[in-house]
């Protein structure tokens, strides 16, 4: 099965079924990091988005209970994990993705989620696509 | 004892002294820079605690405020420490300090952090989604959090008076 990396917009059309999720499309494993979660709920705490912040709540909970979508975090575990280089018989220094400040925080936080190494389940192409897209300079 | 969650503007002094002076917090922190001498004070006491086994409090960063530390390492940091010790520090860190995870769990917390603030002039300013992310931290942490940070933004915020450490 296919591992699509939602949008910010295609997880609010699925927080938002209203808004027409695609009910029809083919089979795949959807996931997105919590970065795509926080931007929809920053333009809820902003009044931007059509959501109260309470409704927000209960729809992201019914999502998050269909397994509909996978949303990676960022815990100790993780972030120890992906935040240092290779350091195999040597002392880590910084993972060089991580510190880069040509990029904004936002994208830092999902470079550091969907970092790829044998414990995750998906692949290059995954995190290779996130880096492409624009990220909200916050 | 109230936890303290530390801001990502005080995480790096902190580290100095934890790998500096309080050497890994067997000895006293003190201030330095925009870690305080109130900050200072409180951690010292919930390290004490904890070395009496009377453990309640604990000290808290936000993966959050790592993540800004990665980022800014050379104009933050500055030689005071190095990547392989706060390596070794996620990896076994002591019973009174935690890192606080960035999930859907904190999603009610952040939808309660007020989007702007009012500052002198009565001049709104918004408060933006990572800042907001650590006063979240804070917020799910329970009434009898404090927050050490010099941010004047988030040091505005009603919720925090009188649960802050540090001056803007």
């Amino acid at each position: 099965m296919k591992t699509k990396l939602l949008t910010c917009d295609e997880l609010r059309k699925r927080v938002s079924p209203d808004d027409g999720a695609a009910d029809d499309a083919p089979p795949e494993t959807n996931v997105c990091t919590i970065a795509e979660l926080f931007d929809l709920a920053e333009l809820v705490r902003k009044g931007k988005h059509e959501q109260l912040p309470r409704e927000f709540l209960a729809a992201t909970q019914r999502l998050l209970k269909t397994g509909e979508v996978c949303i990676e975090s960022l815990d100790l575990d993780r972030l120890h994990r992906n935040m240092f280089d290779d350091h195999r018989n040597r002392r880590p220094g910084l993972w060089p993705p991580a510190n880069d400040l040509t990029v904004s925080v936002g994208k830092t936080v999902r470079r550091l989620i969907l970092r790829v190494s044998e414990v995750t389940w998906w692949d290059h192409e995954v995190y290779e696509e996130m880096d492409r897209r624009a990220c909200p300079q916050r | 004892m109230s936890d303290v969650v530390l801001d990502a503007n005080v995480l790096p002094d902190f580290l100095s002294q934890f790998f500096g002076p309080a050497e890994r917090g067997t000895l006293r922190f003190s201030a330095e820079g925009r870690f305080c001498e109130q900050t200072a004070r409180r951690v010292n006491r919930i390290r004490l605690d904890h070395d009496g086994d009377r453990g309640r409090g604990i000290v808290v960063a936000s993966v959050i405020a790592f993540v800004e530390l990665s980022r800014k390492w050379t104009n933050i940091v500055a030689g005071r420490f190095e990547p392989y010790q706060v390596a070794a520090l996620l990896a076994q860190p002591p019973s009174w300090f935690s890192v606080a995870p960035c999930d859907e769990e904190l999603l009610d917390f952040l939808l309660d952090v007020p989007a702007v603030v009012e500052v002198a002039d009565g001049r709104s300013e918004p408060i933006e989604l990572y800042d907001a992310l650590h006063v979240a931290t804070a917020f799910s942490r329970g009434d009898h959090v404090w927050l050490a940070t010099t941010d004047s933004r988030l040091r505005r915020i009603p919720r925090l008076q009188g649960r802050l450490l540090g001056r803007s």
